[in-house]
């Protein structure tokens, strides 16, 4: 770039009179940049410098046949024959922790594109229908495809298809759980200033409790009754902030001073004391038993043994469950 | 139209004179303090520079290129040291009876030698509780904070998430910038109460380095759980450490001490703007960069004086007209203890796309080949480690895996990596535990860092 005069585009003229001289206009792909740029700021390109005339071609494949992230916009191009899906040297390569090393195969032949899963642990889902390992699933334009938590949308084009962007983009993280590792964003961080407030679900005295084990509070005082607990709003005990607890998680039954907690099938199961609930089959809680809903851990308490023990845990909090305030 | 490579900021490129230099001050060949910056600025702590694997990419079909960031910091010595927020997490648990808590104590108390009364400290026990020995306070009265160090006794089990928490707030407590922030967790055992699994522990320790809260992983003897403390290590962003021996331990923390003081970077962030048809495949060694369609970013380590810390990743370019064209632009910030404020750096990597694909040979850059066969064998390393662990690989086959790996190491000049390999090996040869060691080598060759 040292000998090459530079030339002042003869577009700055018919450009906005205001920058006349001071805007070079690449010509790769033709977008005007302020003058002092010494690369184009949409393609790179040297500004100025000259493009070999001699082999001008697009810069993009029209026909280029990618996966592409919904989240990020990342594109993960796929070539014909065989395309390996992974964390590690991979040729679609996944920088998650929810996707095994060697995750699945994607096999292209023309317009015939396949994923089988090659023993995945967080598995692999096409349009929501989760493949068994080592069988062959045909996918098409607009497909949804996801490796343990990454979802990636087929496409022949480079972009990803009208008919799929308004679908479902939009309650996607709302509605499902997440399976595997924790996602990208940072879990905000909770501070000490601002505990949450109890939550109280039943009517008449509190006989039982969960106890936050992060000590974050938020903690659940129980009366005799039968809750529902889950992610979602229109359960009587809202798990909000933990992904990887389900919309309908787990079920808790207080009746003549017996609990039972219930999973009634969440996709990352209910460990009572470290063992997994066989889903539907009600146990049986015991004070001090440590119960994990998703990631998030509680401690069961009886009610008589330590209402003195905690005195955050107001006996006459308000009946609102999630908008109790401490006085 | 040779030069390819634009280096933002000028030190002596001992390699090749395809490197084009913006700014002239050679400012690591001579004595930083006295070289003058383009800016006419105080000199900083650290200087960046982006080199391409190639100076040549293919115009007429796709390919991936390798892309190297060296951040290189000043060897001298700052007149001035930034002060230390420290909290030591001292496990107390039953097995830690005897000579291994004698030992963590009188490292505690080598501690309380080291620091100043500029700096903070705290101290914090945990087996089934947690017991705050010392709040978060400057390092004053010495005689008082070893007299309450003195009484620690062991206890039970191990509640490793509480201490840990407990030690993080700690250090959030201090209500003032300009510290080092650090905890050092020591512990010899399994999570035995509390919150016990991975990811849980991990994240934490992830959540604190969002806040500026470093986390140094110290796991002693035989029994602790060596994915567990270097997960911390690495998500925490701080150092990990085997001590094999009590009688090591005080030697240790006065290591991580050491480079606590002499850190002259922190809360490193990088960030990389890509052009249409460029992005990033994959960032070598970091535990969670985001990538997104024009851009990847993430964050390193603290960088102590006198270090070159090598940041390797992969482009994928599509094809382009033939031309030159700059492919990557680097943004990095960080917090300079020399300045006391928050530095960037700007650099970019500038690659020609030519229709030859014979030049494509002639333009590979042999510093970041050889920083490409120290992450392969950092990979290599860690499939013998796996082997070990699942008993698919016999004695002999690690050892010999070891070996090639260890040869590898030295000829790409990573010799203290090499020398824990040697350590690994003599260990295997011995029926000792080289998983541990192996563990935190692969963890030190992913932070790429080394002396300058």
């Amino acid at each position: 770039m040292d000998d090459v005069t530079q030339i002042m585009p003869d577009q700055g003229n018919v450009g906005e009179p205001t920058q006349i001289g001071t805007v070079k206009i690449c010509p790769v792909c033709q977008t005007t940049n302020p003058g002092l740029e010494t690369y184009c700021s949409e393609c790179g390109f040297l500004l100025d410098s000259h493009p070999d005339e001699s082999g001008v071609m697009p810069t993009e494949d029209e026909d280029t046949l990618c996966l592409i992230e919904r989240k990020s916009g990342r594109k993960f191009r796929l070539y014909e024959g065989d395309n390996s899906v992974g964390r590690e040297n991979c040729d679609v390569l996944l920088a998650d922790s929810s996707v095994s090393r060697k995750h699945a195969q994607i096999h292209v032949e023309g317009s015939h594109i396949s994923v089988t899963d090659i023993g995945s642990t967080n598995g692999t889902m096409v349009n929501d229908v989760r493949l068994n390992t080592g069988s062959a699933a045909e996918v098409s334009e607009g497909a949804e495809i996801r490796f343990g938590a990454v979802s990636l949308i087929m496409s022949m084009h480079g972009e990803i298809p009208d008919t799929v962007q308004d679908a479902s983009v939009s309650d996607f993280n709302a509605d499902k759980t997440l399976v595997g590792d924790a996602p990208n964003t940072p879990i905000p961080v909770l501070t000490q200033t601002a505990p949450l407030s109890p939550i109280r679900v039943g009517e008449g005295e509190v006989v039982a409790k969960l106890v936050r084990a992060d000590g974050v509070g938020g903690d659940i005082l129980m009366s005799e009754g039968e809750f529902t607990i889950g992610r979602k709003k229109e359960n009587m005990i809202v798990i909000f902030n933990d992904p990887f607890v389900s919309g309908k998680h787990a079920e808790v039954n207080i009746a003549s001073g017996v609990c039972l907690l219930k999973d009634v099938g969440s996709s990352n199961g209910t460990l009572v004391n470290g063992s997994k609930l066989e889903p539907q089959e009600p146990l049986e809680l015991h004070d001090g038993d440590e119960i994990v809903f998703g990631k998030t851990q509680y401690r069961f308490k009886t009610g008589k043994d330590n209402t003195e023990a905690e005195p955050e845990a107001p006996q006459d909090a308000p009946n609102e469950p999630g908008e109790s305030e401490q006085p | 139209m040779e030069d390819k490579t634009q280096q933002m900021s000028g030190f002596p490129d001992p390699l090749s004179g395809a490197t084009q230099r913006m700014n002239v001050p050679p400012v690591f060949g001579g004595d930083p303090m006295a070289q003058p910056t383009a800016m006419g600025m105080s000199v900083r702590a650290l200087e960046m520079e982006v080199i391409m694997g190639n100076q040549f990419a293919e115009a007429t079909k796709s390919s991936r290129l390798h892309q190297l960031v060296l951040l290189k910091s000043s060897g001298t010595a700052i007149a001035r040291r930034m002060p230390l927020n420290v909290c030591l997490a001292i496990d107390r648990s039953g097995s830690m009876e005897g000579e291994p808590l004698e030992y963590a104590k009188r490292a505690c108390e080598y501690v309380v030698d080291l620091l100043d009364t500029n700096d903070i400290l705290s101290i914090v026990t945990f087996e089934e509780h947690v017991e705050v020995v010392m709040p978060a306070r400057r390092v004053v009265n010495k005689n008082l904070i070893k007299q309450h160090i003195q009484r620690i006794t062991p206890g039970n089990t191990t509640n490793l998430y509480d201490g840990l928490m407990q030690a993080c707030m700690q250090v959030a407590s201090v209500n003032a910038t300009g510290y080092v922030n650090r905890v050092l967790i020591l512990t010899d055992g399994e999570p035995t109460t509390g919150i016990k699994d991975f990811n849980s522990i991990v994240q934490h320790a992830a959540d604190n380095k969002m806040r500026g809260i470093t986390v140094t992983a110290l796991g002693f003897g035989s029994e602790y759980n060596e994915e567990l403390m270097a997960g911390i290590a690495r998500r925490g962003s701080g150092n990990y450490y085997y001590i094999s021996q009590p009688a090591l331990i005080p030697e240790i923390f006065r290591k991580e001490l050491e480079t606590l003081m002499t850190i002259t970077a922190r809360n490193v962030r990088v960030r990389f703007s890509f052009p249409r048809g460029v992005q990033c495949r994959y960032v070598y060694g970091v535990a969670a960069p985001s990538i997104s369609a024009r851009g990847a970013e993430f964050v390193l380590p603290d960088i102590e004086r006198g270090c070159v810390v090598a940041n390797l990743s992969e482009l994928e370019l599509d094809r382009h007209i033939p031309g030159t064209y700059r492919v990557v632009k680097v943004e990095m910030s960080y917090e300079d203890t020399c300045t006391g404020k928050t530095e960037t750096l700007t650099g970019e990597g500038v690659v020609e796309f030519v229709t030859d694909s014979s030049r494509i040979q002639q333009g590979v850059n042999p510093m970041v080949q050889s920083e490409l066969e120290v992450h392969l064998a950092t990979r290599n390393l860690e499939k013998t480690m796996m082997g070990m662990r699942t008993q698919q690989l016999t004695a002999m086959g690690a050892l010999s895996d070891l070996q090639r790996t260890r040869n590898i190491l030295i000829q790409s000049g990573k010799l203290d990596q090499a020398q824990e390999v040697t350590q690994a090996i003599d260990a295997l040869q011995s029926g000792g535990d080289a998983e541990k060691t192996l563990i935190g080598t692969i963890y030190s060759l992913d932070k790429g860092k080394r002396k300058a």
